[in-house]
């Protein structure tokens, strides 16, 4: 199967905000089907990543590519790659005052779908949604995000995922202001959206219907929603990338030591060398390495 | 041209109020006014003397309910003499208005408004007598074809409740339209007046609203269409526990020009008035508000508020709006705000980011802008009349907003 027909790839990626970079090459595979996680202290660039890849006009890209599913959306305006199927959880879903959720939602689903959606096919899919992540039906009727609570609007995303049902979804820190129990139910829904719950996709039978490209500072989320890939993010690079034991690293160990790995391998403790030293080989010298080398399990999965 | 000439019907009383009021127009210039720094309206191109004015069609009306009187304001004349000669012009800040309280109109009011006074041909009374409940509204189409001076007089008696809406359509190049309201003791108006006219029109608009003891009135608004608008809609509150809310909205596009006015004069405790008035500008329209509550020494205990929001959506688009406040009383709650912003680039990128095209977002995003005030709106029809006249605004102006991503 030729490389990156079923993934996201993202090459020496560049990013200007207001004239000062903040993304300095990003390299990175997201299969669909793959949960990879990037984790990264505040101010890493993590959440320019994710608007980055969606297309905010005001996060210019300097330098480099990102392409889905052999497509290069890198010009293309944030509309035309919701209809290539990706879609962003943003940190802080934006008010959006008199339109409600349900027209809202509908006018979305049938800017992406090929064909209109029915309205009782529509409203069945809306209903359905609604109870599977327990989001009370007369959220429906209110205006988008308008007086949610933050966790009712963290809801309200991932209600927006399950109905628009892309192929790759970014979540920009979904658990931040999310309760315990809020937490579990949107893990959940996400988790059975990887699984395949949704209306069927034009996907062939046995191929996941998504992926997911969770951003997070902590590791909380990721014990709902386990990472296949876990990359970590500094100062505008990816500057190491592993399995999903390098989430509990990094919590016993702190983003210090990542630095520490990072810039001094030999001086990083006994114990977390080992994971450091071959990340590093594989992100170290981006620029001349060959991409299949660099992430060898992405790519082959599907 | 002499008035006798043109004047319609008109009891000897009315002949007599036409005749002052003609020579009362023909002493004043023509008003350019000014306000701020940029914006003026200038109805220096208007040369009324010379106006034809055609004979009106009678509006269509639709009454369905038992009780309610709606005639033509000239047979009132004859039917109902006493109620029209009690009221009729009796709103309008002349000397013999009752309240006292009345703010004098202005230089630019009163050059139309002897005008209007001196030439109505058309229009309509609209009695509910005491206690009568109107179940449905009271639809009015009304159709300009050259030029129409119309005025609509509503009187609702003690305890009565009366909800009309008015359409007001078609082309021309003048129309005056003033609507007197006396809302009785204890009673509810609502009256609706969805404005699309076509654009090469003058339109002046006065609404007037007398608002006695403990009574409702209810005025919505929603202007899209003429090349001038002059609108003024006040209400008296002139009663203790009288109550108005005015919800105005407002959708211009190529050079039209708006000029609303808005006021609210609490003449007696306990009073209350909201003033809520949205607009969206497009191309280089422009739009001056000028909002004013009153709180006069006997408005103890009164409540005022306004706000006026305008979204500009053209390159050459201008707003100014003036929220005034005038306070006699210490014993008052009273508040203002106004914005002036473009659509948000945040709202768009979040809208697009799920699939929406850069033209229906903003399209949703103006939609909403004017939703939340729509939906107040009481009866469904007015609600749906003026949800669809914005729609079409918006459906229009597509491919033509200034681009904001």
């Amino acid at each position: 199967m030729s490389h990156g027909n079923n993934s996201l790839v993202i090459e020496n990626l560049r990013v200007n905000v207001e004239g000062q970079e903040i993304l300095k090459g990003i390299n990175l595979e997201a299969s669909i089907g793959e949960v990879n996680a990037i984790m990264g202290p505040n101010g890493s660039g993590k959440s320019t990543l994710a608007y980055a890849l969606m297309g905010h006009p005001k996060y210019e890209i300097t330098a480099g590519s990102i392409m889905f599913q052999g497509e290069d959306l890198t010009r293309m305006k944030p509309n035309e790659r919701a209809k290539r199927g990706l879609f962003l959880s943003f940190q802080y879903p934006t008010e959006i005052p008199g339109v409600t959720v349900s027209n809202f939602l509908r006018t979305a689903l049938n800017a992406i779908k090929p064909q209109p959606v029915p309205v009782p096919e529509f409203l069945r899919l809306l209903k359905e949604k609604m109870a599977l992540l327990k989001v009370d039906q007369s959220f429906a009727s209110r205006y988008l995000n308008e007086g949610f609570s933050g966790g009712e609007k963290k809801r309200t995303e991932i209600l927006q995922l399950a109905v628009l049902q892309p192929k790759l979804a970014i979540l920009d820190e979904t658990d931040s202001g999310l309760d315990i129990d809020s937490l579990k139910i949107v893990a959940e829904g996400v988790n059975s959206l990887m699984a395949g719950s949704g209306l069927e996709r034009d996907d062939k039978a046995g191929q996941a219907n998504m992926g997911a490209l969770v951003i997070t500072h902590y590791q909380r989320l990721l014990n709902y929603i386990k990472p296949d890939r876990v990359h970590i993010m500094m100062d505008g690079k990816i500057v190491m990338s592993g399995g999903p034991e390098l989430v509990h690293k990094l919590e016993s160990h702190g983003y210090e030591w990542v630095g520490k790995a990072v810039s001094d391998p030999e001086g990083a403790d006994e114990a977390s060398r080992h994971t450091a030293l071959s990340d590093l080989t594989e992100t170290s010298g981006l620029d001349k390495l060959d991409k299949a080398s660099r992430h060898p399990e992405a790519g082959l999965k599907s | 041209m002499s008035v006798n000439d043109k004047l319609p019907v008109g009891g000897s009383w009315l002949q007599e109020k036409r005749r002052q009021a003609w020579e009362s127009f023909a002493a004043k210039p023509y008003p350019i006014i000014r306000y701020g720094l940029n914006i003026t309206t200038d109805a220096g191109g208007l040369s009324l003397e010379n106006l034809s004015i055609p004979q009106p069609k009678p509006p269509k009306v639709e009454n369905r309910n038992k009780g309610i009187i709606v005639t033509d304001i000239f047979t009132a004349l004859n039917e109902y003499p006493d109620i029209v000669e009690k009221h009729l012009f009796k709103s309008l800040g002349y000397a013999e208005c009752a309240c006292g309280n009345c703010i004098p109109n202005t230089a630019a009011n009163e050059k139309f408004l002897s005008f209007h006074q001196s030439m109505f041909n058309a229009g309509l009374l609209v009695y509910a007598p005491k206690g009568a409940e109107a179940e449905h509204p009271v639809h009015i189409d009304s159709r300009v074809d050259g030029a129409l001076l119309e005025h609509t007089l509503v009187v609702a008696e003690p305890l009565s409740r009366l909800a009309i809406m008015e359409n007001l359509h078609g082309d021309g190049s003048f129309r005056s339209g003033i609507v007197e309201v006396f809302a009785g003791d204890g009673s509810s108006v609502n009256f609706g007046s969805m404005q699309n006219y076509g654009e090469g029109l003058v339109n002046f608009s006065m609404k007037k609203a007398v608002v006695n003891k403990d009574a409702n009135m209810e005025w919505v608004t929603c202007d899209t269409g003429a090349r001038l608008t002059k609108s003024d809609v006040s209400s008296v509150l002139d009663g203790s526990g009288a109550r108005t809310m005015n919800r105005g909205m407002f959708f211009g596009r190529g050079g039209q020009h708006f000029d609303f006015h808005v006021n609210a004069i609490h003449a007696r405790q306990s009073t209350e008035s909201y003033l809520l008035t949205r607009g969206a500008l497009y191309d280089s329209s422009k739009a001056i508000y000028r909002g004013l509550i009153k709180m006069t020494r006997d408005a103890r205990g009164a409540i005022g508020y306004q706000k006026a929001d305008t979204l500009l959506l053209g390159e050459h688009a201008e707003a100014d709006p003036v929220p005034y406040l005038e306070i006699d009383n210490n014993e008052v709650k009273c508040g203002h705000a106004t914005t002036v912003g473009q659509v948000d680039a945040e709202k768009m990128f979040y809208l697009m980011s799920r699939g929406l095209g850069e033209e229906e977002a903003r399209a949703r995003i103006v939609e909403g802008f004017f939703e939340p005030l729509i939906r107040l709106l009481h009866a469904d029809r007015i609600q749906k009349e003026a949800r669809a006249l914005i729609h079409n605004g918006i459906m229009r102006n597509i491919g033509r907003a200034a681009v904001t991503l």
